[in-house]
């Protein structure tokens, strides 16, 4: 794999949704050998039921975690949901305390299902766009305050080819790759106002959950 | 914005048949759920000749966005697809 130079991200804090394998897994070991120390959170079960794939395990999420410290960084795991956006409350609490803050956010988690148009069930269509784009956005919401306090950091979201064009049969996740394209466009002006509110900012993004952090 | 990665997510059958379907490669789903066929067809449809991209090569794009050295790259996208960019418009 590419490396970047172990003092790329220093002292950097980075939380990784989806980390427990696929581009999270990568994504988590990649920052961590950047200097970045990682907290990785995935849900650990099955997503959705209209789901074809493997879910992820808790075991997955601990090898990810073995990664991240064979480069000699810190680990943290968050096992989460990010549909409950108070679950991720409680995964930026614990950063915070555990750490101090935080520099990164890569909003990376999601799902993925084909079902023709007319033929989905609501379920075909509203998993995807909850998990994926409710869910990034919810990733955003609890950890960008985060970042506000530090005064600034990163956001980093997965989109796909697929918030780009559309695919047969692929219609809810397009949209929900679409949106988060919309989401990441407009976090740029929202959390940058939002330095200048900050404690407005977070009494909005935490009211649906728990006490800020 | 990654396009057909080497995950969970892809390596599956039912993945397998929709995007063989999509490109209109195979007409049935016992032909099409064959995974050699699919990294054949896949690797095919892309420029730089890959059926799937290891994540392990979308990673560096993550830490390069998180990095100072991408220090003026704000409200945009970055496309990691083994050429599949060529293939859509936007």
């Amino acid at each position: 794999m590419p490396t970047f130079s172990p003092d790329a991200l220093k002292g950097k804090i980075a939380v990784v949704t989806g980390a427990a394998r696929g581009i999270g897994r990568a994504a988590a070991v990649a920052l961590a050998k950047a200097g970045a120390d990682v907290a990785g959170l995935d849900i650990c079960a099955a997503a959705s039921a209209i789901n074809t794939f493997e879910p992820a395990s808790r075991a997955d999420l601990d090898e990810t975690g073995r990664m991240v410290t064979s480069a000699g960084r810190r680990w943290h795991p968050i096992v989460a949901d990010q549909r409950d956006i108070g679950a991720l409350c409680r995964g930026a609490q614990e950063v915070r305390s555990a750490w101090g803050g935080l520099d990164i956010l890569f909003a990376n988690a999601g799902i993925q299902a084909f079902k023709p148009l007319l033929e989905m069930e609501d379920a075909d269509w509203h998993d995807q766009i909850d998990c994926n784009l409710n869910g990034t956005a919810n990733a955003i919401r609890t950890f960008a305050p985060l970042l506000v306090e530090r005064g600034g950091g990163r956001i980093i979201v997965t989109s796909s080819t697929q918030g780009q064009h559309g695919t047969l049969n692929g219609a809810a996740y397009s949209a929900s790759k679409w949106g988060i394209i919309g989401l990441m466009k407009i976090s740029r002006a929202g959390i940058g106002q939002a330095q200048d509110h900050g404690q407005r900012h977070r009494a909005r993004a935490y009211r649906h959950g728990a006490d800020p952090p | 914005m990654p396009g057909l990665i080497d995950t969970a997510l892809t390596r599956h059958e039912d993945r397998y048949v929709q995007i063989l379907q999509a490109a209109a490669k195979v007409p049935s789903y016992d032909e099409a759920k064959d995974e050699k066929a699919a990294a054949e067809g896949f690797a095919s449809k892309l420029p730089l000749g890959l059926p799937w991209l290891p994540p392990e090569d979308i990673a560096p794009a993550v830490v390069f966005l998180a990095s100072d050295a991408a220090a003026l790259v704000s409200g945009t996208s970055i496309a990691v697809t083994g050429g599949d960019s060529a293939n859509i418009t936007a």
